[in-house]
């Protein structure tokens, strides 16, 4: 355990470090990011007026804050093994570490934890644009945590299916991107208000049953509106993805090593 | 000896991973190849023999499809270091210091450890005083030696190296083989070699295998190869002025000779070839019947490289 604690840190700093030392990528990410949320927020309101009012500006900047940390959880891993992969130190990592798995996770979490960083910031940037501030009672924090914990645990699962697909072709740029979007949808749709039983299947997508009990959440204005039904749901579908991800990366790991594709590029 | 590592029939057949794709190249094809506990083995071939493969199945980074792979001496998996891609094994953008730190968490050695391990090969690499300065900003040689002192951290009982010398120029190249004989014989350390460069192979190497095609066709001590190829060649230096006189009375003393193409001024070269040590009697009586000063006469060695294409030739026969 304090062999992983301390692989943890270390990987934390060389994470930040790489950052550091190539400033420009996060940099751009953020401002891109900035710019679509915008776009999204005043197109919005020129087609919405006064109807866009802050319960739904709420819905927007958590949906889409719950959408920016999902897109880090979920392609990290696949960017970290292309990134390895063509700089050739993939092998080597997986030589000193003896267990990958364990690494891609530790990984997972060190992002995590900067990611969320870098959300809480971002949505503070956010705010303070559209003028309108999150109220968040304290009540609500917990229930919050949990939601987000569990979504983005969920969300890391899915991101070892990329990873897995990574390892055997490496490059899954355009898939990602497409999943991306794609996961935009889930994030600020109302998935609930999909007629049956399309609602209840669109629900176990990634992201879609996180996003809407955020939603809940908020609009209960009191950290109610949300059952342990709910969270028992949730929870289930992040460990759904969480099993999947695993057994399909390390499936994808084996037909590598088979084919000697680790360090392919 | 005891044998670190015994490789039994291990063959690798790689097929595309579309189901579709019915394509199968064999890349190693039943090799069977033991390393003694603590010597340096080289591995030689040409491109696509299934050295680098061999290395891989070797490290567990590939999974043979027929064989196994042993460790006699400990009856368990060694310490593992290596050095497969070159210096691209290692973060560019962080310094010498920190790809030690990270790589040396990775492998589980304790961080007062791994600052004392790291400094002494820092030190004994001539890196320490580059310690702190970015990968990126380092000489190709001495990225390359970084790259074995990150392979060497943990004391690894088993050390594979990929063309550890490759790209580098004389100084540098020598530099590393001489580390790695030093190492070798310091720390017992058992050294796999994958090379093309066979004046590396000569010299570090106390046992090579010639790979062809998948297959090990050679497997033997360097200096028992040497003398199996030898090939009772005598090469004999004279008088350029008295050649003209000598070529008759060998020939009509019946030794068989050919003129050898290296020139220095003044001199001629011919080369003897002898069945054995004792023909050199008639060759001598000659010499002394025309008053002929020899100005040289050795038998000739044979190179690294010059068994190698040797090897490769009679292979490549029908």
């Amino acid at each position: 355990m304090i062999h992983w604690l301390r692989v943890a840190w270390i990987e934390w700093l060389r994470d930040l470090r790489i950052s550091l030392r190539y400033p420009m990528e996060p940099l751009t990410g953020m401002f891109i990011m900035y710019v679509l949320f915008m776009a999204m927020f005043l197109g919005g309101k020129a087609m919405a007026g006064n109807l866009l009012e802050a319960k739904s500006l709420e819905e927007l900047v958590i949906g889409f804050c719950m959408w920016f940390f999902a897109l880090m959880a979920m392609n990290q891993m696949s960017i970290d093994i292309e990134q390895e992969a063509r700089a050739g130190t993939l092998e080597q990592v997986y030589l000193c570490s003896g267990n990958y798995f364990a690494i891609l996770w530790i990984r997972a979490l060190t992002h995590m934890s900067q990611g969320a960083v870098a959300v809480f910031l971002f949505s503070l940037v956010l705010q303070f644009s559209t003028g309108q501030y999150l109220q968040v009672p304290p009540s609500a924090w917990p229930a919050l945590l949990l939601i987000m914990l569990l979504t983005v645990a969920g969300l890391c699962g899915f991101g070892l299916i990329l990873g897995g697909i990574s390892l055997l072709v490496k490059r899954i740029g355009q898939l990602s991107a497409v999943i991306q979007f794609a996961l935009l949808f889930p994030a600020l749709a109302n998935l609930d208000k999909l007629p049956q039983p399309w609602a209840g299947l669109a629900l176990h997508l990634p992201l879609a049953r996180g996003a809407l009990l955020l939603k809940q959440l908020l609009a209960s204005g009191t950290g109610g509106g949300v059952s342990a039904a709910d969270l028992l749901w949730l929870a289930a579908d992040s460990a759904f993805y969480v099993l999947l991800g695993s057994a399909v990366y390390l499936g994808m790991e084996r037909i590598a090593r088979r084919g000697g594709m680790l360090s392919h590029y | 000896m005891p044998l670190a590592v015994q490789l039994s029939s291990l063959s690798k057949y790689y097929r595309s991973v579309w189901p579709w794709v019915r394509t199968q190249v064999t890349a190693v094809d039943g090799v069977s190849l033991s390393l003694e506990q603590g010597e340096i083995h080289g591995l030689l071939g040409p491109n696509g023999a299934g050295k680098t493969t061999t290395v891989k199945m070797l490290a567990g980074l590939v999974l043979p499809d027929e064989g196994s792979i042993s460790f006699p001496a400990t009856g368990r998996r060694p310490s593992l270091g290596a050095v497969l891609e070159g210096s691209r094994n290692l973060y560019w953008r962080l310094s010498a210091w920190e790809n030690l730190s990270y790589f040396g968490a990775l492998k589980g050695i304790p961080a007062r450890q791994l600052q004392s391990q790291g400094d002494e090969l820092l030190a004994l690499f001539d890196l320490l005083d580059r310690k702190h300065k970015p990968v990126q900003t380092l000489s190709r040689g001495m990225q390359q030696k970084l790259a074995i002192v990150v392979a060497l951290l943990g004391q690894p009982e088993l050390l594979l190296l990929d063309e550890p010398t490759l790209g580098l120029d004389v100084e540098s190249s020598i530099t590393i083989q001489r580390l790695l004989r030093e190492i070798c014989q310091q720390r017992g350390i058992t050294i796999l070699v994958t090379t093309h460069q066979m004046d590396v192979a000569q010299s570090l190497c106390k046992r090579v295998a010639i790979m062809r095609k998948g297959r090990i066709v050679v497997d033997e001590e360097v200096g028992k190869l040497v003398d199996l190829f030898k090939r009772q060649d005598y090469l004999a230096r004279f008088d350029s002025a008295r050649l003209e006189g000598l070529l008759p009375r060998l020939q009509a003393a019946g030794i068989s000779f050919e003129q050898d193409s290296e020139q220095r001024p003044g001199q001629a070269c011919l080369r003897f070839k002898l069945g054995s040590a004792r023909e050199i009697y008639p060759l001598m009586e000659v010499l002394r019947e025309g008053d002929i000063e020899l100005l040289d006469f050795h038998e000739e060695t044979p190179t690294l490289e010059e068994i190698f294409l040797s090897v490769m030739r009679q292979e490549a026969r029908p």
